[in-house]
């Protein structure tokens, strides 16, 4: 019997091979396999959600490979996952940037390996599922179960010497804003409650019956309030540049790769409030704004590249923010678009300067300098993704930012502006640390004694560079496959 | 024929990524693959020149220009991306031209830079910048040239910092690379006015429905192009960048400052005279700038003392004249010009180092009326202060907020947010002092809070505590003098910060996003 492959649960199926292979590593004698078990159990993953990509239809804005089974039946939450346009190329991105966080740091977890892989697979199972979830209440579960595996891949694996203090900070800004986006899912349920006779945590049904305009500004205010500490907006961005500094590097590739924190304002902020949103749009554009200038003039004082990566990717994340507020369809798909290159670009600086901290035991100017002297192929990987994330075209960072900087220019002209002068900045952050710490003559001793990128290190740099490239040359292959989707998400919220 | 066009820069391209392949995965030597590296970029550039060459005589018996749509590149609502290219004449005539330069080039290079370390480098980045001059040239919109525009940009980088050890080389590159981005920014933004105003960018459609706009929003068009064009060009106010450029190889800085990427700039303009002409104010902008750029180019190139520096100067000055043609509406003129200097130029940037040795004489001194005025002599030894005027304004402001915004962050921010210390130490022995006392940071015996909300708790509770302990307890007097003094002292250092100019600036621009 034929079965097609969209009803097919792969969204759980994913879940299960993940969440098996944590436990699974556990059983097997030798602790050095459970890197290949965790490998393993990723790429099958990774296969699952290609099929998926392979067999979704652009041409439906609805969500797809739906699997609905009552959770908790009396008060209605159900186990609730599918994807539209706009998700589904996450899936197969999360487990792609988790494998070369595993890759990358296939040697450099000696301590407690099991433990290691264990929780980074539940991290990546949770990841998944907020990036699937339909569901509110199912949703908050999988966002908080991203922080506790986080707590202890940073405090065990870190780099640095206030790794713990970095957890610690990190988890309680998480916890702060978790409050108010469960806080927020129960006033809808609650409002729905009254006019419908039950509970309603269902994203679908909450999306179709919006609620009256004064509840859904409280709930604006509530689920920004949520989503703000994860994305990160100024002033609560503080958690990033400690974790770059102190978190293992494969951890602040996931953290700052995945935006969780944009994503949920499209998912959830944008299509549940679109009378508020459009009262407000200004606000959040103004966020991104200073999230945009804030980030690459702080980013331009810096004399530690992680560090100057952590306020660029607050910069670049700004630009996602003033997209999403333009509420147009240009807005929508440079944001997604930009998301999906922030996986790649921004999650593979921190892998490249991930292998620089691995060989010279530091990341700063002060013990740097010279890096292409006996390191070329790094040299050559961190300036191309670096020119990725300036958005040079025929990269994947060029459509993404010039959807947001027209939508922008069209809706918030004047934050448009300011996105344009940021464009000079950034390319002066950039190549001003990366002139100091990659260029000139090589005189630290840890320098001169490295070798260049090998075998693995290789291969992760060369498959994020290439698909910088193809999604760069070829941008109509991501837009096809989300411009359905966006268009929706914009007729949701169309502008006055 | 025509629809092949597309093939000139993807020749280059292949053989740039070809080339880029080797230097990641071959394990041949690198010295037996020079000749691998040398054939590629000839034999792209060689094809490239062919079916140009074809193409322009099938143009020669047929209708003058075609304009050849390739297909979407991507497209969002109302904002489609063409790949199109535009052949007509004056595109076709510096398209091999400049093909042919390039092709030259290629040839002269494979001799001066042999054994060279970075020898593949040279010719990846070649090959790059050749396959991104041609779109420059041919593309049919303006998201085609914005495409060359930056790869340009890129490459010229790349090959100014070609000695990647010696500092100098590397910051001149960086400045060139940022001073180019201000240019892109202004592309950017004509890309945008475009679309929004126009609805396309394809020249052949706006050349006919320019006329129909009216003329503030022609003007504001031209404005951002005419930024873009002097950037590339190296126009004053933009010009230093350009003679810090030639850090490079010979060839590299011939192709990028004597002949090619130099004059990209000007063919923009002649390009977009439908535009241009519409807003006489921009017109007259031009023929200043040009003005200006033929002063600082002619007077800064009587005191040079090495031979590249004063072609550089030359050049500038050519560009200057250029700029003055479009600006006085004779955009014919200036194309001739730029073939004609192009030319000349190439050859001159070549010849040089052999000059030096055959005419065996020292340069020309500086002519005595210059000599004489000293002040003059200065101003044109120090070219005219354009650089250090540009610091002053943009550079050091910049680099002088971004440490007040990292004192913002680390004084202001982090602690606002209220999250755990690093670490709990005193700084000073009178903080100690101050703590033994239980003067101040007595809160913290009462508990200490984490977090937002924590922070939120104790600081309240703090206050309250610090109100009643200095001000209630011990009434009126030294407790809230000391408060005031304080308050003064912050007072004060806040007017200063405001009074600073890149306070002003960010205030200027604020008022203007808001109102915008």
């Amino acid at each position: 019997m034929y079965i097609p492959l969209s009803d097919f649960p792969l969204i759980s199926l994913i879940f299960i091979v993940l969440t098996s292979a944590s436990l699974l590593v556990w059983l097997f004698p030798d602790k050095q396999q459970a890197k290949w078990v965790a490998l393993i159990a990723m790429s099958v993953a990774l296969v699952f959600s290609i099929m998926m990509v392979a067999a979704f239809d652009s041409q439906n804005a609805n969500f797809q490979f739906i699997e609905k089974h009552s959770w908790i039946s009396t008060i209605n939450v159900f186990y609730h996952v599918g994807v539209d346009g706009i998700s589904l190329l996450f899936l197969p991105l999360t487990l792609l940037i988790g494998i070369a966080s595993l890759v990358a740091s296939w040697t450099k977890v000696s301590n407690m390996p099991r433990l290691f892989y264990t929780l980074l697979l539940l991290l990546e199972t949770a990841t998944i599922g907020v990036f699937s979830s339909l569901d509110t209440i199912l949703f908050f579960m999988f966002w908080e179960m991203t922080l506790f595996p986080l707590f202890f891949l940073i405090s065990f694996w870190g780099v640095g010497p206030a790794r713990r203090l970095a957890a610690v900070r990190y988890i309680l800004f998480m916890m702060a804003g978790g409050v108010a986006l469960l806080f927020a899912f129960v006033l809808l349920a609650l409002d729905h409650a009254e006019h419908q006779g039950h509970l309603v945590f269902d994203l679908v049904t909450l999306m179709e019956n919006p609620v009256a305009t004064e509840l859904q500004i409280v709930v604006f205010f509530l689920l920004f309030l949520g989503f703000a500490p994860k994305i990160p907006v100024f002033p609560l961005h503080t958690w990033l540049p400690s974790i770059a500094m102190e978190g293992p590097m494969a951890v602040s590739a996931l953290l700052t790769g995945l935006k969780l924190g944009a994503f949920g304002l499209i998912r959830f902020l944008i299509p549940l409030t679109p009378d508020a949103a459009l009262k407000f749009h200004w606000l959040l554009a103004g966020i991104g704004v200073t999230g945009i200038i804030y980030g690459a003039i702080l980013a331009y004082a810096q004399t530690n590249i992680r560090q100057m990566l952590a306020y660029a990717s607050i910069s670049h994340v700004g630009l996602v923010v003033l997209g999403i507020a333009s509420l147009n369809l240009q807005g929508i798909q440079g944001s997604v678009f930009q998301l999906i290159n922030f996986v790649i670009v921004s999650g593979g600086l921190f892998l490249l300067v991930g292998f620089l901290h691995h060989r010279t035991g530091t990341t700063d100017i002060l013990g740097l300098g010279g890096v292409v002297n006996t390191m070329p192929l790094l040299t050559g990987f961190v300036l191309f993704l670096g020119l990725a994330s300036l958005a040079l075209p025929g990269t994947s960072g060029f459509p993404a930012e010039f959807l947001i900087i027209v939508s922008a220019l069209d809706v918030h002209t004047g934050a448009g502006f300011a996105v344009i002068i940021t464009m000079v900045l950034s390319a002066a952050y950039f190549l001003t640390i990366y002139r100091k710490i990659f260029l000139g003559k090589a005189t630290s001793i840890v320098v001169i004694h490295a070798v260049d990128l090998k075998g693995r290190e290789l291969a992760v740099a060369v498959i994020m560079s290439s698909m910088v490239v193809v999604l760069g040359s070829f941008p109509s292959l991501i837009i096809d496959l989300i411009s359905q989707s966006t268009e929706a998400w914009a007729g949701l919220v169309s502008h006055p | 024929m025509n629809q092949f066009v597309f093939l000139v820069p993807i020749f280059s391209w292949l053989a740039a990524l070809w080339i880029a392949l080797g230097l990641m995965f071959s394990k041949t030597d690198w010295l037996k693959r020079e000749k691998i590296s040398y054939y590629l970029s000839l034999i792209s550039s060689g094809l490239a020149l062919l079916l140009l060459l074809v193409i322009d005589i099938v143009a020669l018996f047929s209708d003058a220009s075609s304009y050849v749509v390739m297909g979407e590149w991507f497209s969002s609502g109302q904002y489609v991306l063409l790949i199109s290219f535009l052949l007509n004449p004056s595109a076709l005539a510096i398209a091999t031209l400049f093909t042919l330069i390039a092709f030259l080039t290629i040839h002269f290079s494979a001799n001066y830079m042999h054994r060279e370390k970075g020898f593949h480098r040279f010719f990846m980045v070649i090959n790059l910048f050749i396959g991104a001059m041609s779109l420059i040239i041919l593309g049919g919109n303006l998201v085609m040239v914005f495409v060359g525009w930056e790869l340009a940009g890129i490459s010229s980088y790349l090959l100014i910092g070609y000695v990647m050890d010696r500092p100098l080389a590397t910051k001149h590159a960086t400045r060139a690379l940022v001073t180019n981005r201000i240019g892109d920014a202004g592309l950017i933004l004509a890309m945008f006015l475009l679309f929004a105003w126009v609805g396309t960018t394809e020249w052949t459609l706006v050349t006919e429905k320019i006329s129909s706009i009216n003329h503030f929003t022609t003007g504001l068009i031209a404005l951002s192009l005419l930024i873009a064009a002097s950037a590339k060009s190296a126009v004053v106010p933009f010009s230093p960048w350009i003679t810090k450029a030639l850090e490079g190889p010979t060839p590299s800085s011939t192709l990028f400052y004597g002949t090619l990427m130099v004059h990209a700039g000007v063919y923009l303009l002649t390009r977009m005279e439908a535009i241009l002409v519409q807003s006489p104010v921009i017109l007259l902008t031009l023929c200043i700038l040009g003005v200006l750029t033929v002063l600082y180019g002619w007077l800064s190139g009587l005191v040079q003392s090495d031979i590249k520096g004063s072609l550089m100067f030359s050049t500038t000055m050519h560009i200057g004249l250029m700029f003055l043609w479009c600006g006085l509406g004779w955009f014919d003129f200036a194309l001739w010009h730029l073939g004609l200097h192009t030319s000349w130029r190439a050859f001159q940037f070549y010849f040089s180092p052999s000059i030096l040795q055959l005419a065996n004489r020292h340069a020309d001194v500086v002519p005595d009326w210059l000599s004489k005025n000293d002040w003059l002599y200065n101003a044109a030894v120090q070219r005219l202060w354009v650089e250090q005027f540009g610091d002053a304004m943009m550079a050091a402001p910049i680099k002088k907020l971004a440490e007040d915004a990292q004192i913002f962050e680390k004084k202001v921010v982090e602690p606002f947010i209220g999250l755990p210390e690093q670490t709990h130490a005193v700084s000073s022995m009178a903080d100690w002092e101050d703590k033994l006392a239980g003067i101040r940071g007595s809160s913290s015996n009462i508990g200490k809070g984490e977090g937002l909300f924590g922070f939120f708790l104790e600081t309240v509770a703090g206050a309250m505590h610090w109100f009643e302990e200095n001000w209630v307890l011990r009434g009126s007097g030294e407790g809230l003098l000391n408060f005031l003094q304080r308050l003064g002292t912050y007072l004060t250092h806040i007017d200063y910060l405001i009074c600073q100019p890149r306070y002003l600036l960010i205030m200027i621009i604020l008022t203007f996003i808001i109102i915008v």
